[in-house]
C-alpha cells in the first residue's frame, strides 16, 4: 500500500480503515462567513489598498520620499524576519547587508553606467553572497556567539568596507540617480511598492512550501528536522541567502530613493533600529513586520506633523524629529519584550484571522517569542 | 571541531604569537604602537571584565556595557568640566551614575525577562544601549567634547624609549589592580563566591540564606562600576568623547577579548584584552596593512572568527 | 538479505565507553527487539544507526550499502525512519504541518521553485496535503489534524510521531520505546497496530522496548544489551529465559520478566 492511493479522490479522511483506534474530538462545525461578512472583509482590504496607493498620490514630494522609505524598510524588515523569525538566527549587522547593497547599486550605475535593473540585480547578488558567507560562519558557531560575529561584521563593514573610496565615494558619498521611467518620486514609490509585493509573494510561498516548513523545523528542533529528511546546513544557508537578497534589494532601493548614498547612514544604531522594528512588528508575522517597519520609517515624519519643531518637554530639551525613532524605539522594544512578545503581529492576529474568513475573536493569540535555535553560547 | 586546539597548545601558540607581534613591532620601529596597544588593550580588558562578570553570573551578553561607561563619562564631564566640582568627587559621581544605570537596567529589563530566551535578553540590552545613545545624542548633542587627562605629565616614564603619559599608566595600573582585587574578591570573599555559585546553583544558593535577588543587583552594580572606571579612564587618553563613546571604541574589541580569554574566565578577559589591543595596534601601524581601510576593525573581526572557529571556549575558558 | 546490519560498532564519550562492539542485524520484514536495562546503550546504538553519532569503530550497513559516513537526512532519504524517546515533533506546529514537514523529500519540487510559487508547486502541495490526510486516517488522527502538537497528551503525541515517520515513506522503522507510558492493554493494541503497519507498508522494524509481553507478541528476534555490549540474542523465548538477561534486569524489572515467563 502506498500513501498515494487516495490522492485523486476527494480529500475526505477515511477513518474506517484506520489500524489504530481513531481519536475522536468534538469539533464545532467550521465557521463560514455570510455574504455580508465577505463583503465587509473585502471592503476592509480595499480600504487598506486605497490608503497605500492613493495617499501618497496627494502628498508633497518630501512626504512621498518618506513613504517610499517606509516601503523599503518593510522589505528590510521582512529580510531580517527570515533570519530572526523563521530561522532563529540573530543578525546585529544587518545594516551592513543593506549598506553594501546600496553602495553596490550606486556603484554599478554611477561608475559602470549600468541600467537600474542590472544594478539592483547585482546588489541582490552581492547581498546574497555576503549572507552566504555569514551563513557558513553560523553553521560553526552557536546562536548568541553568532550575534557577536554579525555585530563585529557590521562594524568592520562600517570601518573598512565603507571606506573603500572607489566603492563608496568616501565621505562625499556616491550618487544613485533614479531609474529612467521612474524619475518622479511618486512613480518611484509605486516601483518600490511593486518590489514589496514581490518580496511578500516570495516570503508567502516560501513559508507555504517545503522550504519554509524546513526552516520552522530547524529553528525549533534541528534533530527532528534532520530526521524528517531536511539537510539542516543547506536550508540554513538558503535562509541566509534569501535574507541577504532581500536586504540587498532594500539597500539598492534605498540608495536610489535618496539619489545619494552616504556611508554614515549605515551605523550600529541603524542595525539596532532594524532589529527593533522587526521584533516590535512581531516575528514570523508578515503583516506585523511590514507595519512595524513602516512605523519606524514614518515615526519621525509623524512626529514632525504633530510637534512641528520637536517635542517640547518640560525641563528637558526639545526632542528633534531625527532622534525620535531612536528614542521611542528602544522604549517600545523593552515594552514589547516584557509585555507583548508577539509585538504588533500578536495584536493584529484577530484581525488577520477575521480577514481570512474566520470568526473575529480575541482568543488564542499565542505569543511568537523571540526564539533562537540554540540558546546557549 | 571545537577542541581543535588543546588548552596547553592554545596558550603556547598565543604566547608565541604575541611575542612575535611584539618583536615585529619593535623591530620595525613601531614601539609606540606596541606600548599603545598594551594600554588600549588594558582598557578593553576593563570592559571585558564587566562582560564576563555578567555572563558568568546570569548568562546574559550585556550589550549595554559600553553605555554604562559612556554615561559615567558624560556625568563626569557635566559635574567636573561644566559645574566645576573637583575631580575626585566628580569621578565618584560618575561611578555612581554608571552603577545606577546598571542597577536600573537590571531592575527594569533583566528581571522581567529572567525566564525569557537568552536572545530576548540580548536584544533587550541592545535596546538599552540604543536608548542611552539616543539620549546622549538628544540631551548631550551630537558633538565631541574634549576632556583633559587627570594627570598632566606626558613624559614621566619611558618604556622602551617611548614616552608614556601618566594617564596611560593609570589605565594599566587600574586594570592590574582591579584584576587582582576581583581575583581575591571572587576566590576569598563570601559574596564573591556566592556570585559565582548562583549561576550554577541558584536554588542551593537561596537555601544557604543568600538572597539571589540581592546578589544579582550587587553584580550588576559592580559591572556598572567597572564600566564607569573603564570609561572615565579611557576618555582622557583618547582626548575626546561623543555619544556612544565607549560602545563604539571598545565594545566589540572587549567582546572579542572576552571570547578570546574564555567567556567564563575573569583572568582570561584581562589577558584577552591585552592581546586584542596589541593585535589591533599591529594592524593599524604595520606598513603591510596600509592598503586596507579600517585595518583595526578587520583584525578584531578576524580574531573573533578564528577563535570561535578553532577554540570557542577561548584560551582559559572551560567547555560548557 | 538483511536490511540493516550493525557491524562491531563502538563509541566512547570522554571516559565512557557507551557502546562496545555492538553487532546486530534485521532481515527484511522482521521485527527486531532491542532490550536491556536503562543506560545499556540502546539509544546510543540507535543514534549510531541513524547518523547522530559517528562510531569510533565499526560500520553500519543499510540495504547492502555502507552508510557509516552518511548524514542523518541522507539516511532518511534512503528509507530509514526513527522515533525518539521524548517525541520528535515540531511542537509549535499543528499535526498537519508536522505531517507535511515530514514529507520534505516527497515534495516533488525544489525549495527554489517553492518560494517562487511556480504553478506546479501548488499542485504538489495539494498532493502532500492528501497524503497527510491519508496518514492521519490510517492512525485515526483525522480529527486532530489542525490541532497544535504542543497541547496534546503524551500517548497521542507518540501516535502523531509515528504518523510523521510513516510520512517519510520508510523501509526501516527504528522505534525508541514506542510504548513508554502505556499500560498492558494499550501496549498490546500497539502491537497489533505495528503488525498491521508492517503488512500495509512493507516495513522492517527495529524496536527498543521495555514491555516484555509486547516483545514476545511481535518480535521475530531479540538483542539484549547491557553496559554498551551485546549480552544475548535469539528468539524472544530464548532471550527471556537466558539467566544472564534475567540477572541484568534483576534490579529493574524482575517482576515483569518473571510474570511473562
Amino acid at each position: 500500500m502506498s500513501l498515494d492511493e487516495g490522492v485523486d479522490a476527494p480529500p475526505v479522511v477515511e477513518q474506517s480503515d484506520a489500524v489504530a483506534e481513531p481519536i475522536i474530538v468534538e469539533t464545532p462545525p467550521p465557521f463560514r462567513p455570510s455574504v455580508l461578512g465577505w463583503v465587509a472583509r473585502g471592503l476592509v482590504l480595499v480600504a487598506v489598498a486605497a490608503v497605500v496607493v492613493l495617499v501618497p498620490a496627494t502628498a508633497s514630494n518630501v512626504d512621498v520620499l518618506r513613504y517610499s522609505q517606509a516601503v523599503i524598510y518593510a522589505i528590510i524588515g521582512l529580510s531580517l524576519n527570515v533570519l530572526l523569525g523563521y530561522t532563529g538566527q540573530i543578525s546585529l549587522g544587518h545594516q551592513a547587508f543593506v549598506g553594501i547593497g546600496a553602495f553596490t547599486s550606486a556603484y554599478m550605475v554611477t561608475v559602470h553606467g549600468q541600467p537600474f535593473i542590472a544594478a539592483v540585480g547585482m546588489a541582490m547578488v552581492v547581498g546574497g553572497l555576503q549572507a552566504l558567507f555569514l551563513g557558513a560562519v553560523s553553521l560553526r558557531i552557536t546562536g548568541l556567539y553568532f550575534a557577536l560575529v554579525t555585530l563585529a561584521y557590521g562594524t568592520m563593514a562600517e570601518e573598512s568596507l565603507f571606506n573603500i573610496q572607489s566603492l563608496t565615494g568616501g565621505s562625499a558619498g556616491q550618487p544613485a540617480p533614479k531609474p529612467a521611467g521612474f524619475t518622479t518620486d511618486l512613480r518611484y514609490y509605486y516601483l518600490c511598492l511593486a518590489f514589496l509585493a514581490l518580496v511578500i509573494w516570495v516570503d508567502w510561498r516560501l513559508m507555504k512550501s517545503k522550504g519554509g516548513r524546513a526552516l520552522s523545523a530547524i529553528r525549533e528542533n534541528p534533530r527532528v528536522a534532520a530526521t524528517f529528511g531536511t539537510d539542516v546546513k543547506v536550508y540554513t544557508l538558503m535562509a541566509f541567502v534569501v535574507a541577504g537578497v532581500f536586504a540587498g534589494l532594500g539597500g539598492a532601493l534605498l540608495a536610489h530613493n535618496d539619489t545619494f548614498v552616504v556611508r554614515d547612514l549605515f551605523n550600529f544604531q541603524l542595525a539596532l533600529v532594524f532589529v527593533i522594528m522587526t521584533v516590535i512588528g512581531g516575528l514570523r508575522n508578515r503583516a506585523g513586520v511590514v507595519i512595524g517597519s513602516a512605523f519606524f520609517a514614518l515615526v519621525g515624519h509623524f512626529f514632525e506633523k504633530l510637534f512641528h519643531n520637536g517635542l517640547d518637554l518640560p525641563v528637558l530639551k526639545v526632542l528633534p524629529k531625527e532622534y525620535a525613532p531612536i528614542v521611542i524605539g528602544p522604549m517600545l522594544l523593552l515594552f514589547t519584550l516584557t509585555r507583548h512578545p508577539g509585538g504588533i503581529g500578536q495584536q493584529i492576529r484577530p484581525l488577520q484571522r477575521w480577514l481570512r474568513g474566520g470568526r473575529f475573536s480575541f482568543k488564542d493569540t499565542h505569543d511568537s517569542e523571540v526564539r533562537v535555535s540554540d540558546v546557549r553560547a | 571541531m571545537a577542541k581543535l586546539l588543546g588548552s596547553r597548545t592554545a596558550l603556547v601558540v598565543t604566547s608565541i604569537a604575541v611575542v612575535v607581534a611584539a618583536a615585529l613591532l619593535t623591530r620595525y620601529g613601531q614601539k609606540q604602537a606596541l606600548v599603545i596597544g598594551v594600554i588600549t588593550g588594558a582598557g578593553y580588558g576593563l570592559v571585558a571584565l564587566g562582560l564576563v562578570l555578567i555572563y558568568k553570573s546570569s548568562g546574559v551578553f550585556n550589550f549595554a556595557q559600553g553605555e554604562f561607561g559612556t554615561v559615567a563619562v558624560y556625568t563626569l564631564y557635566g559635574v567636573h568640566d561644566l559645574a566645576g566640582v573637583p575631580l575626585v568627587p566628580a569621578m565618584l559621581v560618575g561611578l555612581a551614575a554608571s552603577a545606577a544605570m546598571a542597577l536600573a537596567t537590571e531592575q527594569i529589563v533583566i528581571r522581567p525577562l529572567f525566564n525569557a530566551p537568552r536572545v530576548a535578553l540580548l536584544v533587550a540590552t541592545a535596546g538599552v544601549s540604543l536608548l542611552a545613545i539616543s539620549l546622549e545624542l538628544w540631551l548631550g548633542e551630537a558633538r565631541l567634547r574634549f576632556i583633559q587627562p587627570a594627570l598632566g605629565r606626558l613624559d614621566r616614564i619611558s618604556v622602551f624609549g617611548i614616552q608614556v603619559s601618566d594617564q596611560r599608566l593609570l589605565v594599566l595600573a587600574a586594570l592590574l589592580m582591579l584584576a587582582v582585587l576581583l581575583g581575591l574578591f571572587f576566590s576569598r570573599t563570601n559574596v564573591g563566591l556566592a556570585i559565582l555559585g548562583v549561576s550554577q546553583e541558584p536554588v542551593a544558593t537561596e537555601l544557604m540564606g543568600i538572597s539571589v535577588r540581592r546578589l544579582s543587583s550587587f553584580t550588576w552594580a559592580l559591572t556598572g562600576l567597572l564600566a564607569g572606571i573603564a570609561g572615565m579612564l579611557t576618555a582622557p587618553v583618547v582626548g575626546s568623547f561623543g555619544p556612544g563613546f565607549l560602545t563604539s571604541t571598545s565594545l566589540i574589541p572587549a567582546f572579542t577579548a572576552a571570547v578570546l580569554g574564555g567567556m567564563t574566565s575573569l583572568p582570561g578577559a584581562f589577558v584577552g584584552g591585552v592581546v586584542v589591543g596589541v593585535a589591533q595596534s599591529l594592524a593599524v601601524s604595520a606598513p603591510a596593512f596600509k592598503e586596507i581601510p579600517g585595518p583595526g576593525a578587520v583584525m578584531v573581526f578576524v580574531i573573533l572568527v578564528v577563535v570561535l572557529a578553532v577554540r570557542p571556549q577561548g584560551l582559559l575558558g572551560k567547555t560548557s | 538479505m538483511s536490511v540493516l546490519e550493525v557491524r562491531g560498532c563502538s563509541i566512547r564519550f570522554g571516559g565512557v565507553q557507551a557502546a562496545r562492539n555492538v553487532t546486530l542485524r534485521a532481515g527484511e520484514w522482521e521485527i527486531v527487539g532491542v532490550i536491556g536495562p536503562n543506560g545499556a546503550g540502546k539509544t546510543t546504538t540507535f543514534n549510531i544507526i541513524t547518523g547522530f553519532y559517528r562510531p569510533n569503530e565499526g560500520t553500519v550497513w543499510f540495504k547492502g550499502r555502507d552508510i557509516t559516513g552518511l548524514g542523518v537526512h541522507e539516511r532518511t532519504a534512503l528509507g530509514m525512519g526513527r522515533t525518539f524517546q521524548n517525541v520528535g515533533l515540531v511542537k509549535s506546529a499543528t499535526v498537519r504541518e508536522n505531517l507535511l514537514t515530514a514529507q520534505h523529500l516527497e515534495a516533488g519540487y525544489s525549495a527554489l521553485e517553492g518560494m517562487l510559487g511556480l504553478p506546479h508547486t501548488f499542485v504538489a502541495e495539494r498532493r502532500l496535503d492528501q497524503r497527510a490526510d491519508a496518514v492521519a486516517g490510517i492512525l485515526g488522527l483525522g480529527d486532530l489534524l489542525d490541532t497544535r502538537v504542543a497541547g496534546l497528551p503524551y500517548g497521542v503525541l507518540k501516535r502523531v510521531e509515528l504518523g510523521a515517520v510513516l510520512a517519510t515513506d520508510p523501509d526501516l522503522l527504528l522505534l525508541d520505546e514506542p510504548t513508554s507510558g502505556m499500560g498492558p492493554e494499550e501496549a498490546h493494541a500497539f502491537g497489533a497496530t505495528l503488525l498491521e503497519l508492517r503488512r500495509e507498508f512493507d516495513l522492517t522494524v527495529v524496536m527498543i522496548e521495555h514491555h516484555v509481553p509486547l516483545v514476545a507478541q511481535v518480535c521475530d528476534y531479540v538483542y539484549c544489551l547491557n553496559f554498551g555490549e551485546l549480552l544475548a540474542e535469539g528468539t524472544p523465548d530464548q532471550v527471556r529465559s537466558n539467566p544472564e538477561v534475567i540477572r541484568a534486569y534483576l534490579g529493574q524489572e524482575a517482576d515483569e520478566v518473571l510474570e511473562a515467563s
